[in-house]
């Protein structure tokens, strides 16, 4: 049963919603010009509509992004609910009647030898070798060196991780102003507390250990600047040192400080990328922040993160 | 659902499919199939603007266009194409305005159209509250308002997100809502964004 809270509720949404009659609108507009109380819940109201219609807007904004590639028709995700169900369902029940054909020929033919186990499959087989290369530099354990039959021997939740830590790889770039304005300290002969770190990054091949080492001992008695530059330096030398958590617990640290739009932005990108590793656990927050980048019209990352989530939901 | 094809649609069926189920393809049709978008984009490369910003306009165009016609701000006084040119319009000249402050809006520049083509644009400021609000919400819930906000059905909206009932998914919308709302009582931010405007 509906409580008085969820009546007027419903009284307020039909004011605004302009479904009441013209005498039932004038005599709400005459308690709400007589209870301040009831004005500031109509301005509640008010504000909560338009965030719904941002909301729709939203969602329309990644449609448009969406009908480039393929109209309405063509995308699944865009059938009614019922509809999907029924496409999934067909979609099984091909699946399953193809496993059941295979199991009859099989059981019914006298059985010659097995042919052996494709040891190498070809590449066009295995999902985690669609991905390109990482762009990302070497790293000391990097995925593209796992052996190439190594996917098809591991269990599935393995292989699963797996082409999410590929995707993190394949997503990853260094960013180019890391350490700003003390990358040419070599050059001008500047030394600070990030040049040993900067040094690090910078060796061939990169040595990330050592920076991790070195930019630990920046503190917030440094300078605020220089440590958060060493913040960011961390994180990033934890995730090509393949600690990810670790550069994941630092840019969520980062995202609640006051950052500029810019830094923002590549915070909350890398901070996804950190967290994709680990998708299975990770999923919700990985998820909204897809949302959240996608939905910044300006967000400097949107693109990318669109490109993300189609990957993404090919590896679904 | 079977749609018309393309040329079947009239603007009455193209209003009609916006304000339902069909949204998504009536929207895609005017957009793409019509090529509303690239007449919008063909305007703005004729009037000091480049494809980058025709391709924004174009957006921005069906953003408002889409929500004037569901708020009920188009009456049907002119055709649907020359009410979505006009938003277009209107928007490009006031972008090109607020680019070049001192250049007053010409008279030409003003819409040979009666409707309300009034641009409703959400303001940045009060985007980037709705996203720190929205953002506490969780998905499901972001998917029901907005749902709600496009006149589903509880029915539809139970079925759509997975709930046992339309009475289930009528409780889990005004939940929602209440968790969205006690963002805004912990934020009162938007109340200085409302005073505003």
């Amino acid at each position: 049963m509906e409580n008085r809270d969820e009546i007027l509720f419903d009284k307020i949404e039909a004011y605004l919603g302009g479904k009441l009659t013209e005498e039932e609108a004038a005599t709400f507009e005459q308690q709400a010009a007589a209870d301040p109380a009831l004005r500031e819940l109509l301005d509640l109201h008010r504000f909560e509509r338009e965030g719904v219609e941002y909301l729709i807007e939203q969602d329309l904004r990644g449609k448009m992004e969406s009908w480039k590639t393929a109209p309405p028709d063509e995308n699944p995700a865009d059938l009614p609910r019922t509809k999907r169900r029924w496409w999934l369902l067909l979609l099984a029940a091909g699946l399953l009647g193809g496993v059941v054909f295979f199991v009859v020929k099989f059981n019914a033919q006298p059985h010659p030898a097995m042919p052996p186990v494709e040891e190498n499959p070809p590449a066009e087989n295995k999902p985690i070798e669609q991905q390109p290369a990482p762009k990302s530099p070497p790293k000391e354990v990097p995925i593209a060196n796992t052996e190439e039959n190594k996917a098809e021997k591991m269990p599935a939740p393995q292989q699963k991780k797996d082409r999410y830590l590929a995707l993190a790889n394949t997503f990853y770039d260094l960013p180019e102003n890391l350490g700003s304005g003390r990358r040419n300290s070599d050059e001008t002969g500047e030394q600070n507390a990030l040049t040993p770190a900067i040094k690090a990054f910078k060796s061939n091949p990169p040595n990330y250990p050592r920076a991790i080492v070195e930019l630990k001992k920046i503190t917030k008695e440094n300078s605020p600047t220089e440590f958060a530059q060493a913040q960011e330096m961390l994180a990033h030398a934890y995730f090509n040192n393949n600690q990810y958590k670790a550069a994941a617990t630092i840019f969520q640290k980062m995202r609640g400080e006051n950052l500029s739009p810019t830094t923002k932005d590549r915070t909350d990108w890398y901070l996804l990328l950190s967290l994709l590793p680990d998708y299975e656990k990770q999923r919700q927050q990985v998820d909204a922040l897809l949302d959240d980048i996608i939905s910044e019209e300006y967000h400097n990352y949107r693109k990318k993160a669109a490109d993300l989530r189609k990957a993404l939901e090919k590896q679904k | 659902m079977v749609l018309p094809s393309t040329n079947q649609w009239t603007d009455e069926e193209i209003l009609r499919q916006i304000c339902s189920e069909g949204r998504e393809k009536a929207l895609y049709l005017v957009f793409e199939k019509l090529a509303w978008r690239q007449a919008v984009i063909a305007f703005v490369v004729q009037h000091g603007g480049n494809e980058h910003d025709g391709e924004d306009a174009a957006q921005e165009t069906l953003v408002n266009f889409d929500r004037n016609i569901r708020l009920g701000a188009f009456k049907g006084d002119s055709a649907l194409k020359t009410y979505f040119m006009a938003i277009a319009k209107f928007h490009w000249y006031n972008k090109l305005r607020s680019r070049r402050p001192l250049e007053e809006l010409k008279p030409q520049h003003r819409m040979a159209v009666s409707e309300s083509v009034e641009d409703h644009a959400i303001a940045e400021e009060k985007k980037r509250y709705l996203d720190e609000a929205l953002g506490r919400i969780g998905a499901r819930c972001k998917e029901i308002l907005r749902l709600a906000g496009l006149d589903y059905s509880m029915d539809e909206i139970a079925q759509k997100v997975g709930l046992s009932s339309a009475a289930m998914a009528k409780k889990e919308a005004y939940r929602c809502r209440l968790r969205f709302r006690d963002f805004l009582e912990a934020n009162p931010g938007w109340k200085e964004l409302l005073v505003n405007e």
